[in-house]
């Protein structure tokens, strides 16, 4: 398990609230987030999961509480571009770019957002697409390779931005089976490498081997929040035992 | 198997023979028509000298024909960067943009052609600064100009709707992907959205470049000396109307079929892979 500086948030939300119309999705979450920590997010279905880790690089606009990340508040007018270049997003539909290479989804972002060379972005792009055992495939399009290929590039774009802060959100629940355990073992070595790390998953193992923390939402707020162990093993409420037996009986 | 098959090869040679068959009837029977009628057809009028340019009737042909084709190129252009502007304007989340966009997509479709043309004509050229006149007139002739103008215009407000349906069926997530990775809006649109949007509008933007291109005949009515004006002259002054039609027919449907071929090779460059 890794460190996490407990004086150093990099994540700050305060009373969070997002309406989708009239529907009331987050009410009024609170969560800090230490640099280098771990945290996996669990909950039912609906329960603003995705609503919530969307509003951290705001993709989703919150209409009522502060959400502070590495020091900037996101907020109407605020540099959006600028957040966003520090938080890296992996979907569970990988949403790679169809019409790239692989290796040009990775080197998109840095040469254009960032201004790199190209030859620059290529060398940092191989040497990510290594990190993630793809790089054989570099020059293949995203529909030539397996989902969990697919979701390994995805998370090598998103590391191209040098992010300081990575959101994930069901990264492995569009995947067969057999390639869980591949995108996983890439997710556990970022955590070890000290990354902060916000993942929305039900795999509990990934959770026990690396998250500092478990968060569990219901109805658009977080129940409980409790360490892997307790939250698994022990857990306080009962909505939180009712949701485990769901999963463990699924 | 006994199912019917359309690619089995007797299927597909009798119905082969049944073409040849029917072409072969009506060529006799036109034949047969102009007999009837005295009418002889002379196609060496085509090598004939022409009254109406330098060299002979042919080259006549081939100089409309080379106008038209400057039309329907430039036009094609324009009309495709219009089109991409206007189309990309009706899905802006700025009310006005959108509204601006809609009122040119609505007012420019539904109105004919031609009255487009004698619009662009008689009024707005008209309004343009005397040396910007000149210099147009003397430079590509004032009917070319406003046929352009209004060829481009027309056809790129189909576009403009052939452009916004290509954008809208990408998913939702490409925007988001490049959202989340730091591109601005336009960078996003530019090198994530449009390049895949075009990729899946080819097939029903050729259809638009074709119907410029037919449409480029109306030109004639202003004296824009293309393919179409040049044929029907020929034909008064030789006299020899079925020879001048079907020459006329013959170079557009050239550059109709040139359009579809180049439209096919690009579709197959730029497809999307696939899994093998
Ligand atoms: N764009 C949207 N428009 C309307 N309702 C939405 C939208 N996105 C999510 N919701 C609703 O908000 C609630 C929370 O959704 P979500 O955050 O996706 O849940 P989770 O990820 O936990 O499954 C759900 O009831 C969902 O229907
Ligand atoms: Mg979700």
């Amino acid at each position: 398990m890794t460190q996490a500086n407990s004086t150093d948030p990099i994540i700050i939300a305060q009373d969070v609230h997002k309406y989708f119309g009239q529907f009331h999705a987050l009410r009024g979450v609170n969560m800090t987030v230490q640099k280098g920590e771990v945290l996996v997010i669990v909950g039912p279905s609906g329960s603003g999961k995705s609503t919530f880790i969307r509003t951290i690089n705001r993709l989703e606009a919150h209409q009522k509480g502060t959400i502070i990340v590495d020091g900037i508040e996101l907020k109407e007018g605020s540099n959006l571009d600028a957040i966003r270049r520090e938080v890296g997003m992996v979907f569970q539909s990988f949403n790679l770019f169809p019409h790239l290479t692989v290796l040009q989804n990775v080197t998109l972002a840095p040469m254009q957002v960032r201004k790199m060379p190209k030859d620059k972005a290529n060398a940092l792009g191989m040497e990510l697409l290594e990190r993630v055992g793809i790089s054989e495939q570099a020059q293949k399009f995203p529909a030539q390779l397996s989902g969990g290929q697919q979701q390994r590039v995805a998370i090598a774009r998103a590391l191209a931005m040098q992010p300081k802060v990575m959101l994930f959100d069901e990264p492995t629940s569009a995947l067969d089976p057999e390639m869980v355990g591949e995108v996983l073992d890439v997710m556990k070595t970022l955590a070890k490498s000290g990354m902060t790390m916000l993942c929305v998953t039900h795999e509990m193992g990934f959770a026990k081997a690396v998250a500092n923390r478990v968060v569990f939402f219901d109805q658009g707020n977080i129940v409980e929040e409790n360490t892997p162990e307790g939250f698994f093993n022990n857990p306080q409420h009962e909505r939180t035992k009712m949701f485990l037996n769901q999963i463990r009986h699924a | 198997m006994n199912s019917f098959n359309p690619k089995n090869p007797v299927i597909q040679s009798l119905f082969g023979a049944f073409l040849i068959a029917l072409v072969g009837v009506l060529v006799w029977q036109i034949s047969q028509g102009l007999k009837a009628n005295n009418i002889v057809l002379d196609w060496g009028v085509l090598g004939q000298p022409s009254q109406i340019t330098s060299g002979s009737n042919l080259t006549t042909i081939l100089l409309g024909m080379w106008l038209t084709i400057r039309i329907a190129l430039v036009s094609i252009i324009l009309a495709l960067l219009l089109g991409i502007v206007v189309g990309v304007s009706r899905l802006s989340s700025n009310t006005v943009v959108r509204l601006v966009a809609t009122a040119y997509v609505e007012f420019f479709r539904n109105t004919p052609l031609l009255v487009q043309i004698f619009f662009w004509y008689f009024g707005v050229f008209n309004l343009l600064p005397k040396v910007v006149q000149d210099s147009l007139d003397t430079q590509f002739g004032a009917p070319t100009v406003a046929v352009v103008a209004a060829l481009s215009i027309y056809t790129s407000s189909y576009i403009a709707e052939t452009i916004r349906a290509g954008i809208q069926s990408i998913p939702k997530g490409q925007f988001e992907a490049g959202d989340s990775l730091g591109l601005s809006g336009f960078q996003t649109l530019g090198l994530i959205i449009l390049p895949q949007a075009l990729r899946v509008v080819i097939p029903p933007l050729g259809n638009q470049f074709l119907n410029l291109t037919k449409n480029s005949s109306l030109a004639s009515q202003l004296g824009a000396q293309e393919l179409f004006y040049y044929g029907i002259q020929m034909q008064s002054y030789s006299g020899q109307g079925f020879v001048s039609i079907s020459a006329i027919t013959l170079g557009y449907l050239v550059m109709s079929l040139s359009i579809t071929a180049i439209l096919t090779l690009i579709n197959n460059r730029f497809a999307l892979a696939v899994r093998k």
